[in-house]
């Protein structure tokens, strides 16, 4: 009986709950074991197949090749070169990940930048640290302490140790290189460089193993588990200590699990991966070709880029870690951390300390300036704006598909946006005259009535970002409606985005698609439904709580049998001991 | 003064976090709204004020460098070969040949810091009757000028007429005469900025500044500008007053249609020694519009002394006289001829009178030594309405 | 079922990914397929080249950018000369140079911080400038690492600089750059014999260690995996396949001659000995490059205080931009934009020798970048904003061109990236604290 056919139209998450269950309790405290129990109540069946999702072979992104470099060699070994542009899918980078390949141009700058990296960890102001032996000889093949090196630095790059072959092959290939070269180093260098651009390295490749305590259920292998565990919460790497861990086994039990996450989850590295996840989320990538009309706003120079990304990340670690607040007080927080330039942009007045060049300072925007929320921030207004005017209707869209992970339909090809566009027209001044006159065309009404109430509420901020009362001499109105929810201004449209479910239903779904790389089927959807969002709101929105429900979920590492066909003769036994 | 959850940072975020003081006025808009506004500025730029006239020089300009270099070799005594020998490649070679064109006790000095080792060159001086700035010493003398902005007469600016024949002093029409504004966008990037600020503004109903009292701060910073994409300040800065009691300039003025004027009185600032070292102005006046784009500009007038003028325009040496075509010994002579008031002594001049551009944008201006505060989220809304 | 015109390679490779959205393979598939392509068609793609062309005293702010923004259709009156290349170079506005506070060194300051990234701290630097960078990564096989030239007679006239502070001198005279390329130590290169580089060799036994693991991979992926895994082996065979290559004995150069012997006139900075022996350097260089002699270049137009006159005058271009009073019909100073618009006539001199090199189907020109740059963005104030940079050829594909690019004051190190990266040096980042930066021009890059 193949996977399908069992699980055909059946929900249950049973075998998920036994396990969970002290797990849980450990962690969240009685109230959410009692939650657990009523699911287990609601749900058990015995013998269904469980919520389980796609194994994925994710390229490393930019700022995962950079921390596992840093990481394993240090940070005075510099990576220079350029990546091949990720893609975004399902509203992530972190799921189109999974569909991208390595083209020749792309394979020629990681050449370039392995054997880089590889020059320097061999060069002589390395070596002594980074290579654990020396050989007999400087100028000649060391069979042993290449393989030393390479086995060492191997299981950290591929996040496994390396099969006997794969270590086979890559001392050969150092061997004969420091042969031809007539240098030990050289040699092991070029080999490096060949881990360094090997798919092993590129790629993170999940490997799936039948878990021995059901029969026709399968989960990741320990070092696959290891991996997902650490990019989710870390965007790194396994360190030594979590390979260790999978290597024996712990990974396997709730017991070792759990002290592997709650280890990781006390380490400051979090504020990388939590970065990492809302620079993902926020389309933060958008800041690489983000323009515009300096001729009009001229404050807006290459620095507020930066700043304002910065400004957006620093409130929500801030808030979400350091405060451990409630993640839907993001979109109506009065506090936020500014830069001289940020402060010039929104116009407040703020002091820094003197004789640093880019200094952060915390600030609390007043409670009668209408700046509020990170809707309200450079990085949400500026980012979803068009270079030289604001844009409602992109912003309705990107709050809606962004925030509360919901698809706006694209507009039909040929619309009339002339009168949109035109901020000159003296029958239209304010972007809301403008855009009731084109939305009166049939066409448009449906679309824009999604969009535009919400985005008409973040008018106060011209494209920059700056606060605005009037447009074109004209009073901005910027009441509108969410939802069913009435507001009046921008302060109003956070708290109605703070109370829509939707918004802690989105960051939920896209937190798991972030840490799991796909999108989510049928039995990850319920689960995530009656699990996940049922639990988030149980604590607060707590989202330290939210990362450690998924961190330490059994739906998190169990996996769909492998595709008939994809595999011609593994034997589960091979696959637990190679991967 | 609110400092805000730097308390409670934990070690997530202490990593690159500066803790500083963040400056807050929470009040209500309704309140405010009827209250007095202040309004604070960044000097962007300040310079020689000039409306050269087609006919203010009517013997001509003075030459350009490479003819007055000729000169100076020829009375140094130079043989035609060695004349030649600088004049190649010109000016590289000159600069070194014309630096020790003075004579004391029949020795070469450098004419820079001993202009007076050589004769009077007479340089020529404008003899024309438009230039900004105010009448000064109340009297309407043969030789004063008549503003083209106010159309005041009687105005002092004996300034002009010394250096409005050096061609890079002169200009119209709106245009900064060359090298006083080199010498200000050269320093101004790294020169704690100058600030200005205006209280007491009262507004008509519909939103025009009304007539009436104001009080004018003039004020050094602590920290320079930064520059935006266009090149110019960056607004919306905040920016910290020095305390240096040296540069407390402040003032009584009457506000007239939006164009505030200064009552008489003394004004100090430091500048940089690439450009004028200091400012000293006695009877100083400034008159300021402010814009409704929140931007201001005018005129600031007073007797300054010329010996500092000299200095940043000698500084440079003969870089600055053979790029920039000016004679420094002849400006010194023309300067010391020209001065109009405080005499020392010997009955010589010390100060000269002058007028200056004043370009502002507009700036948060703070003075935490005193606990004094621009109206936070009033200014938010303020300036709102003008973009 | 697909009606057969419509199975194109975009179409097969949607198939083979089982349709999901891919942007990516193009780029494999063009070359693969593209019956004009340089990489698999007509054996080893000749090497870029890189050049550095420097003038003094900027262009005159309003009077040289390209018209709007995007496709270079008109170029302002002081590029004009360059029209004939419109299709062949870059231009970049609205750039600039950061100062961080640092002093403003008149005719100094923009050009090192430009050419190093760094905005100096005072009269002295000590950084390398970017096409001594280039040439560490391209340059050292070659005869020589690069080349400096300056048409003004001053060999101190030299933009390119080693680390440490030292200036690589610029060679004055044409007479004397023959002779040291085209001399008795010139060796012809389709003459000369060939040693396979064991460096190289070694890399292909690591690149094979790599495929070797292909058949292990591939066994554990499913379908839509293994077509991307597929595309990562494929994009390793190219490489591969390039260092066949560069095992095997060079095609001959066949662009490769030496230039007639050539009379210079006496170096000097009047216009028309400046020109002169401008477009001598310009031939040589293009010669030089053309022979595998070398792969960088650096050329001096004129100096940053330009010393550049007019026959039979004494005033220079630096007197008269500071001197000259902006006509107030004009709305410019009438000489300067004289002098300005005698360096867009000396950089076209420039690219008319490189793109008069034929090179298979292309040019010398199309396999070089060469970024030309100056000191100052507006000579009178000596402003270092909205600083004039323009790049020609496109690096053997790697940048498209043709394009006016307005920055938005961004540091000019943008631009400096840019071409790093285009030319093949391994940085993801350039610059030091206002002036770092780690983003391409991204409209430039193909």
């Amino acid at each position: 009986m193949t996977y399908n056919d069992k699980g055909k139209g059946m929900t249950s998450r049973s075998g998920i709950y036994r396990r969970s269950i002290p797990l849980r309790a450990m962690i969240l405290g009685g109230a959410m074991a009692a939650l657990s129990l009523v699911g287990i109540a609601d749900t058990a069946r015995a013998d269904s197949a469980p919520a389980a999702g796609a194994v994925a072979m994710r390229r490393l992104t930019q700022e995962q090749y950079r921390q596992i470099i840093t990481d394993v060699f240090g940070s005075t070994v510099s990576l220079g070169g350029r990546f091949e542009p990720d893609v975004r899918d399902a509203g992530l980078l972190a799921v189109g990940a999974g569909q991208v390949s390595v083209t020749a141009a792309g394979l020629e700058q990681y050449d370039n930048m392995a054997r880089s990296i590889a020059a320097q960890v061999v060069d002589e102001k390395h070596r002594a640290l980074l290579v654990p032996c020396k050989p007999a000889s400087d100028t000649a093949a060391d069979d042993a302490c290449a393989k030393q090196f390479l086995s060492k630095v191997g299981r950290l790059l591929y996040r496994r140790p390396l099969t006997d072959r794969e270590l086979a092959s890559q001392v050969a290939a150092a061997n004969a290189s420091a042969t031809k070269v007539k240098n030990f180093y050289s040699g092991l260098g070029l080999s490096l460089a060949g881990l360094l651009e090997a798919p092993q390295f590129l790629f993170r490749q999940e490997a799936v193993e039948p878990d021995p305590d059901h029969a026709g259920w399968y989960r990741l292998t320990a070092y696959s588990k290891a991996s997902r565990l650490s990019f989710f919460l870390w965007n790194a790497a396994p360190d030594p200590e979590l390979l260790t861990a999978a290597e024996k086994g712990d990974l396997n039990t709730s017991s070792g699990l759990k002290k592997q996450v709650d280890r990781m989850l006390a380490s400051p590295r979090v504020e990388t991966g939590v970065r990492a996840f809302f620079s993902d989320m926020l389309a933060f990538d958008g800041f690489n070709t983000l323009a515009k009309d300096t001729t009009l706003y001229p404050k807006f120079t290459s620095n507020v880029l930066s700043d304002s990304q910065e400004q957006t990340l620093r409130t929500i670690v801030d808030h979400l870690l350091v405060q451990t607040g409630d993640y839907r007080d993001l979109f109506t927080t009065h506090k936020t951390f500014l830069t001289p330039l940020l402060a010039s942009i929104y116009r407040v007045q703020a002091t820094f300390p003197e004789g640093v060049l880019a200094p952060w300072v915390p600030f609390e925007f007043p409670a009668d300036v209408p700046q509020a929320g990170i809707l309200t921030e450079a990085s949400f207004v500026g980012l979803h704006s068009q270079p030289g005017r604001s844009s409602a209707t992109v912003r309705g869209k990107a709050l809606r598909e962004v925030m509360l992970c919901q698809k706006v339909p694209d507009p039909p090809g040929n619309v009339n946006f002339n009168l949109v566009q035109d901020t000159t027209n003296p029958n239209f001044k304010t972007a809301r005259q403008r855009l009731k006159a084109h939305a009166t065309e049939a066409t448009c009404v449906g679309c824009h009535k999604l969009m535009d109430p919400v985005g008409l509420a973040l008018e106060n901020f011209d494209t920059i970002g700056g606060y605005r009362s009037m447009e074109n001499g004209a009073a901005i109105d910027a009441s509108g409606e969410l939802d069913g929810l009435k507001f009046n201004d921008v302060v109003g449209l956070g708290k109605a985005v703070h109370d829509n479910p939707a918004t802690s239903n989105c960051i939920v779904n896209r937190l798991y698609e972030f840490a799991a790389g796909h999108k989510p089927n049928k039995s990850e959807s319920e689960w995530m439904k009656s699990d996940l969002q049922k639990n988030f709101e149980a604590s607060g929105y707590k989202f330290p709580d939210l990362l450690r429900n998924i961190a330490s979920s059994d739906v998190f590492y169990r996996a769909l049998p492998p595709q008939t066909g994809a595999i011609d003769t593994p034997s589960p036994s091979k696959l637990a001991s190679e991967h | 003064m609110i400092g805000n959850g730097t308390g409670r940072a934990r070690h997530l975020l202490e990593r690159g976090l500066a803790v500083a003081a963040v400056a807050l006025l929470a009040s209500g808009l309704t309140a405010r709204a009827a209250m007095a506004e202040t309004r604070g500025f960044v000097v962007s730029w300040f310079y020689m004020a000039a409306e050269s006239q087609a006919d203010d020089c009517p013997e001509g300009t003075n030459p350009l460098s490479e003819v007055m270099a000729r000169k100076w070799l020829t009375d140094m005594g130079k043989s035609p070969a060695e004349i030649e020998a600088a004049y190649k490649d010109f000016p590289n070679n000159m600069y070194g040949a014309v630096v020790m064109r003075g004579k004391v006790d029949g020795k070469p000095v450098n004419i820079y810091t001993h202009p007076t080792a050589i004769p009077d060159p007479n340089v020529k001086t404008a003899k024309g009757h438009v230039a900004y700035g105010f009448n000064l010493d109340g009297k309407n003398g043969p030789d004063d000028f008549v503003d083209p902005q106010t159309k005041e007469t009687g105005v002092d600016d004996k300034l002009y007429r010394a250096l409005g024949c050096f061609i890079t002093a002169r200009a119209s029409g709106g245009s900064r005469p060359t090298f006083p504004a080199i010498q200000w966008d050269m320093t101004r990037d790294q020169m704690p900025a100058w600030v200005i600020e205006v209280s007491g503004i009262e507004h008509n109903a519909d939103g025009s500044i009304m007539d009436g009292d104001v009080k004018v701060g003039f004020y050094r910073s602590t920290g320079p500008i930064m520059r935006n994409a266009a090149g110019e300040p960056q607004a919306d800065l905040t920016f910290q007053a020095d305390n240096d009691p040296r540069m407390q300039n402040v003032a009584h003025a009457t506000m007239k249609n939006g164009t505030l004027t200064t009552d008489p009185f003394e004004f100090y600032m430091i500048q940089d020694p690439f450009g004028v070292s200091e400012y000293r102005f006695k009877q100083t006046r400034i008159r300021l519009t402010l814009n409704p784009d929140g931007t201001a500009k005018g005129i600031l007038g007073g007797y300054q002394p010329w010996l500092p003028v000299y200095t940043g325009y000698a500084l440079g040496g003969s870089v600055n006289e053979l790029n920039l075509s000016i004679d420094a010994p002849g400006i010194y002579y023309a300067m010391k001829k020209m001065a109009d008031a405080y005499p020392d002594s010997t009955g010589q001049n010390q100060y000269i009178s002058s007028s200056y551009w004043i370009e502002a944008v507009p700036a948060f201006v703070v003075h935490p030594d005193k606990g004094d505060k621009t109206a936070l989220a009033g200014k938010v809304q303020r300036l709102a309405q003008a973009h | 079922m697909i009606p057969l015109k419509q199975v194109n390679r975009r179409n097969i490779l949607k198939g083979m990914l089982g349709g999901s959205a891919v942007t990516i393979g193009v780029p494999f598939l063009d070359c693969f397929l593209d019956t004009n392509g340089t990489a698999f068609a007509n054996g080893a793609a000749l090497p870029v080249a890189f050049g550095t062309w420097f003038w003094g005293l900027g262009l005159n702010p309003g009077r040289w950018e390209p018209k709007g923004e995007g496709k270079i259709t008109q170029f302002g009156p002081e590029l004009e000369p360059l029209t004939p290349f419109k299709d062949k170079v870059n231009v970049y506005s609205g750039t600039k140079v950061i100062l961080d506070g640092r002093p403003m060194i008149t005719h100094f300051t923009g050009e090192w911080a430009v050419l190093t990234g760094t905005t100096p701290r005072e009269e002295r630097v000590i950084l390398p400038t970017v096409d001594m960078l280039v040439s560490e990564v391209i340059g050292t096989k070659t005869r020589f690492r690069s080349i400096e030239v300056t048409s003004t007679g001053n060999p101190a006239h030299s933009y390119s600089r080693r680390p440490g502070a030292a200036l690589n001198p610029a060679e004055t005279s044409p007479v004397a750059l023959y002779t040291r390329i085209f001399g008795p130590e010139f060796k012809d290169p389709n003459a000369a014999d060939f040693t396979p580089d064991p460096q190289v060799m070694a890399r292909q036994s690591v690149l094979s260690a790599v495929k070797d693991q292909r058949d292990d991979l591939m066994k554990t992926l499913g379908a839509s995996d293994r077509a991307r895994l597929d595309e990562y082996f494929s994009s390793l065979r190219q490489i591969e396949q390039q260092l066949d290559l560069e095992l095997q004995k060079p095609a001959p150069l066949e662009a490769c001659s030496v230039p007639t012997k050539l009379e210079e006139v006496t170096p000097g900075t009047e216009i028309t000995q400046v020109t002169a022996n401008h477009k001598l350097f310009a031939g040589l260089l293009s010669h030089a490059l053309a022979c595998g002699q070398t792969r960088v270049i650096n050329v001096t137009f004129s100096d940053a205080t330009s010393s550049l006159r007019r026959t039979g005058s004494s005033m220079t271009h630096h007197v008269f931009s500071h001197e000259e009073t902006v006509d107030a019909q004009l709305g410019y100073q009438p000489n300067v934009t004289w002098f300005a618009s005698q360096a867009g006539h000396g950089l076209a001199d420039m690219l008319t020798a490189l793109d008069g090199i034929k090179e298979g189907q292309g040019t010398l020109l199309d396999r070089m970048l060469l970024l030309a740059n100056t000191d100052t963005g507006y000579a009178k104030v000596h402003s270092l904003d909205n600083m004039p940079l323009i790049t020609a050829g496109s690096a053997g594909g790697r940048m498209k061109t043709g394009i006016h690019v307005a920055a938005k004051g961004d540091p000019s190190t943008r631009v400096g990236l840019t071409v790093q990266q285009a030319v093949g040096v391994p940085i993801n980042s350039w610059g030091t604290d206002s002036m770092l930066t780690s983003k391409t021009i991204s409209e430039v890059m193909a």
